[in-house]
């Protein structure tokens, strides 16, 4: 598991370019479920747990993570 | 009128003199004569004195008897018969034999026995042995001196008002106007002062009064050497030695010196009083400090509140300026954290609507799959992978 955003950025990219490689069919169908069950599903149900961390770390800090979402949210 | 009884028995009567006889001299008293003979029993000292010029055909015997620890500060010299003397000491009367004595307080020579070459070499001397060179400072305060002079020498002035404070404590012992003898004398009364638990001294005073000869036992060189060598001990000597037209050779040599004995208890008291005013100008300046450290307290006690307040708003501050930064902050940073989520929410999406009935069917090997009843087929998906096996065959072309 990555330790750091930099880390989980280069690991969520990573799956959304085997998104694109599936989706203009330059990977086989076949080969694209055997990735997406052994390398990308796992990566992806690793980046949740790290999303919840940092989520655990903001609230530890005092950051009321629900209203400072709600208020990005509502100055985007 | 008499109030003594008729008639008294012998005893009775020299009792009765003995009583009256000491009552009328009510201290100690001086006797200048020759030494007669002297005997020693037991550490006990008699000296049989006469005049200096005997009177007729039955010269007069006087005995002055010494307990041991006097007798051991006589010199021999002093005990050499034909030798004058001058003794010290008060009024007894021997009962059972009738007889007129002293308890002797000293004994020592008197006169002079200086020459001019004495002088000169005692002179030479002060030069050459460096006498007088430590002049030790006088305490603040002089409260304890030891007074070498003969009997009844008085310092007048000393017990004046000194605003209060005590005079000092005199400790005296008794000395020879004059003597050949004066060094040892000085030396042996500050040992004995010094032994019978007198000491220690502010100030050792040498006194004498009246006038003295031209060269006398003041300018004795062995004198000078007890007097320098008390100073290098770091005990002050004040010498006063009634004098007219000669200053002895004492004076080069005792630190600090005064004519007359009168003069030196001027001089004693003035010291004191000197010392009295400074103390209380010590004690005023106290009190100053003290007002000026109370002061200086409530000073820091002001600033030190003016401090709190300027240091509680500044804090208060930076607290909210952390606030703030937190907050947005933590707005960005959820955002990102949002958006993030969107985007793994995308990915998982996709992948899974991609995948979702897609399976890939091979034989047991991995290869392509024998497509006839019976035959084993491999079926992977996502989810899983089965084994099974082909019942039918149902070919399309």
């Amino acid at each position: 598991m990555s330790d750091t955003t930099e880390d989980f950025d280069a690991q969520l990219a990573a799956v959304e370019r085997f998104i694109a490689d599936v989706q203009q069919g330059s990977v086989p169908t076949g080969e694209a479920m055997r990735a997406y069950r052994d390398v990308h599903r796992p990566a992806i149900e690793r980046l949740r747990a790290q999303l919840a961390e940092f989520e655990a770390l903001l609230a530890e800090a005092g950051v009321d993570v629900q209203a400072a979402g709600e208020a990005g949210s509502g100055s985007a | 009128m008499s109030d003594a009884p008729a008639a008294l028995s012998p005893t009775e009567f020299l009792e009765l003199a003995k009583q009256r006889l000491i009552a009328a001299f009510d201290g100690p008293v001086g006797i200048v004569g020759v030494v007669i003979e002297h005997r020693d029993s037991k550490g006990f000292l008699t000296v049989t004195l006469g005049d200096l010029e005997p009177q007729g055909r039955f010269p007069t015997r006087l005995s002055v008897s010494f307990d041991p620890r006097t007798a051991r500060r006589v010199l021999p010299e002093a005990l050499v018969p034909q030798t004058q003397v001058e003794v010290e000491g008060t009024v007894d009367v021997w009962v059972n034999r009738g007889q007129i004595q002293l308890k002797g307080i000293g004994l020592a020579r008197v006169g002079s026995a200086g020459t001019q070459a004495a002088y000169d070499a005692a002179v030479r001397a002060i030069g050459e042995e460096r006498l007088g060179e430590v002049r030790p400072p006088l305490p603040l305060f002089l409260r304890r001196l030891l007074l070498l002079a003969p009997v009844g020498t008085t310092m007048g002035d000393l017990t004046r008002d000194l605003g209060g404070w005590q005079p000092p404590t005199i400790v005296h012992r008794s000395l020879p106007g004059d003597s050949p003898d004066l060094g040892r004398l000085v030396a042996g009364a500050v040992a004995a002062a010094e032994e019978d638990g007198e000491g220690p001294f502010d100030l050792v005073a040498i006194m004498r009064g009246g006038a003295i000869e031209p060269i006398s036992g003041w300018d004795d060189l062995e004198l000078l050497r007890t007097v320098d060598a008390l100073q290098r001990d770091g005990v002050p000597v004040l010498v006063a030695v009634g004098h007219a037209d000669h200053t002895p050779l004492v004076y080069r040599v005792a630190a600090y010196g005064v004519r007359h004995t009168a003069e030196a208890g001027r001089w004693l008291a003035d010291h004191n009083l000197e010392a009295a005013t400074r103390i209380r100008e010590l004690a005023s300046l106290l009190g100053l400090l003290r007002v000026r450290i109370g002061q200086e307290a409530q000073r820091v006690a002001r600033t030190s509140l003016a401090l709190d307040g300027a240091l509680r708003s500044h804090l208060g501050r930076r607290a909210e300026a952390i606030a703030r930064a937190t907050t947005t902050l933590g707005v960005a940073v959820r955002a990102r954290l949002t958006e993030t989520r969107r985007r793994l929410d995308a990915a998982a999406g996709t992948l899974d609507a991609f995948t979702r009935g897609v399976a890939l069917i091979t034989g047991p090997d991995g290869g392509a799959p024998v497509l006839e009843a019976g035959a084993t087929l491999v079926v992977e998906t996502a989810d899983a992978t089965i084994r099974t096996t082909i019942d039918e065959v149902t070919r399309q072309t």
